[in-house]
């Protein structure tokens, strides 16, 4: 019983996002360099089409899907509604994430002999965003607080944080030996726009009172910080596109990371391999504008006429400081202050299994060096997340379906899909390759039922080793 | 060729997968008939006086008034969204002397719109006697209501009961809250 809640509460805390389960150790790919840096390298040099060669996209709901809340039935949107505020916990959220490669290119270096150590690089932009569901705020807009006596309302369900950013990287891969191959990657992020609002605290409850019917207590302590943002929205603004460029050519909120990663072969079929990805900050200095809420108040009604007054004050007077009390409650204070915010930080970790040599047609003897043709695996994947980290669990069969053609099938299990099939295929036309891969297949009937979508597609241009 | 045929053909049949996954119909524009209806419950006036307060310097002080600016009934907000209120009053008597409190709104021209009063008897025993109000707001009444940005408190010490003095025990006290339910059309 106790093993069955705990699998239930790590099955529930499972879930997707930014997730690139299928582009992981898809060593013909070369983006899959930049979801381990220490992967395996299949090319001699290659650049990425500019602005195809990695285009992804992926949104997801944990709760709800589109078709939930907006399917065209007879049912009054308001009942859905309600439906799905009740549905949804406040550890429940929105994710989207979005990243397009402007450049990229790779070659490896090292002695004609014996060229073991790769370099890439490139410049991508990337959108991301999560926002977890405001439950008590939800409740609050649609009950209000007279059948809520006594509930708090927590404004820690305020919880969310997005950013528009470019990234430059520089990455440097090593084969140390048949067994062992490692790589870093060093990142330098150009922020463009970012807010967030996640370290919010106190309620709203109204109790019985005292003085009167009830007592209604303000405990509020809120914070949104946002930069690059001040300059688009406010009047007059100058923004223009050129702004954009500029940003995303380090000219936005500067910061700085890494990733790391390795492949290990213990033994000629079992690989493992693992990466950590986007440990880094950026530091927000520029075009910054916070607010804040940081105020508690105890509120009763007014008492006109005997106000528990020493200074002779009026009564208008005593009005007046109760109208003040409120402003001052939900006003919220705007600032410059400076704020470093980290990358939501990436663990791959993954166990493989080749088998399959392919055969001579005209005798049983295998082919020299041509490689196991079909492998098999688990992959974990984990994110650092506001709340909490999500992580998804991923079993996948790759197999080389024709010379240059290869594909891999991965069946994930998430926060509330356990049905979340992806497939994926890169294909060469000569020296062209081209990539495309998707989740969420058996939801495709009706995309809309689906509560997370995923795809990646792109252009190379490679020249491979293995033609060589 | 059969094998180069094959791949092309898968190729072409995995993006044809890609691009055409098919959708249900929904409709965005439901969100329009979003329509929030919070009933929102809140404190309003209260006070508590013992029966000491009623008299100044020896004299008793049978009347005692004040009024309120509240610029929240008429404001936009309220006036486009406030389908029904209903103002709760309870008063609770330990002095024995009969009292009627009164409550007045007032327009910003200070006219009456709208007044109603609760009478509480005397309590001879120093025992609290409990009267419970309710007043509804709808329809005319609520329009009032909402042209209304002055309430004026009227406590008055009736003639029912004993002269009240340094001596008198007993107290009064008035609680009161609003309950007020909201209607917010969000397409409007």
């Amino acid at each position: 019983m106790r093993k069955t809640s705990l699998l239930f509460s790590l099955i529930t805390c499972l879930s997707f996002s930014q997730n690139k389960q299928i582009l992981y150790g898809f060593s013909e790919i070369p983006q899959s360099l930049l979801q381990n840096p220490g992967g395996l390298v299949k090319n001699d040099w290659y650049f990425g089409l500019p602005l195809l060669s990695h285009i992804h996209a992926s949104g997801g709901s944990s709760g709800i899907s589109i078709y939930d809340l907006f399917a065209k039935d007879e049912q009054d949107f308001n009942i859905k509604l309600q439906k799905a505020v009740n549905k949804l916990k406040p550890n429940d959220f929105f994710t989207l994430n979005q990243q397009l490669e402007i450049f990229s290119g790779g070659f490896a270096i090292g002695p004609s002999y014996n060229k073991n150590k790769y370099l890439s690089f490139g410049l991508y932009q990337e959108t991301d965003f999560i926002a977890y569901f405001p439950k008590d705020v939800a409740i609050l807009a649609l009950e209000g607080n007279a059948n809520n006596i006594n509930k708090p309302f927590q404004l820690n369900h305020i919880n969310f944080s997005g950013e528009v950013l470019s990234v430059f990287h520089l990455g440097y891969n090593k084969k140390v030996n048949r067994n062992f191959t490692y790589g870093v990657r060093g990142k330098i992020y150009s922020s463009i726009v970012n807010v967030n609002s996640t370290k919010n605290r106190g309620s709203f409850i109204t109790t019985n009172g005292e003085n009167n019917f009830y007592s209604h207590i303000f405990n509020l302590d809120f914070e949104l910080r946002t930069s690059g943002l001040n300059s688009i929205t406010e009047d007059n603004s100058e923004f223009s596109a050129k702004d954009v460029i500029k940003r995303t050519l380090l000219g936005g909120n500067l910061g700085l990371g890494f990733d790391v990663g390795f492949t290990y072969n213990l033994t000629k079929q079992w690989t493992v391999d693992a990466s950590l990805l986007d440990v880094g900050f950026v530091r927000h200095n520029k075009d910054i504008k916070n607010y804040e809420i940081d105020d508690v108040y105890n509120f009763e009604g007014i008492n006109p006429l005997f106000p528990e007054t020493s200074n002779g004050q009026t009564a208008e007077d005593y009005w007046n400081e109760v109208g003040e009390a409120f402003k001052d409650l939900f006003e919220a204070d705007s600032t410059t202050t400076k704020y470093t915010t980290w990358r939501p930080i990436k663990l791959n970790a993954s166990l493989n299994y080749a088998f399959g040599k392919k055969k001579y047609k005209d005798c049983k003897c295998l082919k020299e060096d041509s490689g196991y043709q079909n492998a098999v695996g688990m992959q974990l994947y984990t994110i650092n997340r506001p709340k909490q980290p999500q992580v998804a669990l991923t079993a996948y069969y790759y197999r080389r379906l024709f010379n240059g053609l290869s594909a891999k099938a991965t069946y994930t299990i998430d926060s509330y899909s356990f049905n979340n099939v992806g497939l994926g295929v890169s294909a060469y036309l000569g020296p062209l390759n081209f990539y495309v891969m998707a989740d969420n297949f058996l939801q495709y009937k009706n995309i809309y039922n689906t509560q997370s979508v995923s795809l990646q597609l792109g252009f190379n241009y490679i020249f491979n080793k293995n033609e060589n | 060729m059969i094998k180069k045929f094959l791949k092309h053909l898968l190729v072409a049949v995995i993006f044809f997968v890609f691009t055409n996954s098919c959708t249900k119909e929904v409709d965005f524009n439901q969100a329009k008939d979003l329509v929030l209806e919070p009933i929102v419950a809140s404190d309003l006036i209260f006070f508590k006086a013992p029966a000491i307060k009623f008299n100044v310097n020896g004299v008793e002080l049978s009347t005692v008034r004040d009024s309120v600016i509240i610029d929240l009934f008429n404001r936009d907000f309220v006036v486009e969204n406030l389908v029904k209120a209903e103002f709760v009053f309870e008063t609770k008597n330990s002095i024995n002397r009969a009292f009627n409190v009164q409550v007045d709104f007032l327009d910003s021209f200070d006219a009456l719109r709208h007044s109603f009063s609760i009478s509480t008897l005397a309590s001879p025993t120093n025992n609290d006697i409990t009267v419970m109000h309710t007043e509804v707001f709808e329809n005319a009444s609520l329009d009032d209501l909402k042209s209304s940005n002055k309430v004026v408190l009227t406590v008055q010490a009736l003639s029912s009961g004993a002269l009240l003095n340094d001596n008198t025990q007993g107290r009064i006290q008035l609680k009161s809250k609003g309950i007020f339910y909201l209607k917010i059309e969000v397409s409007e």
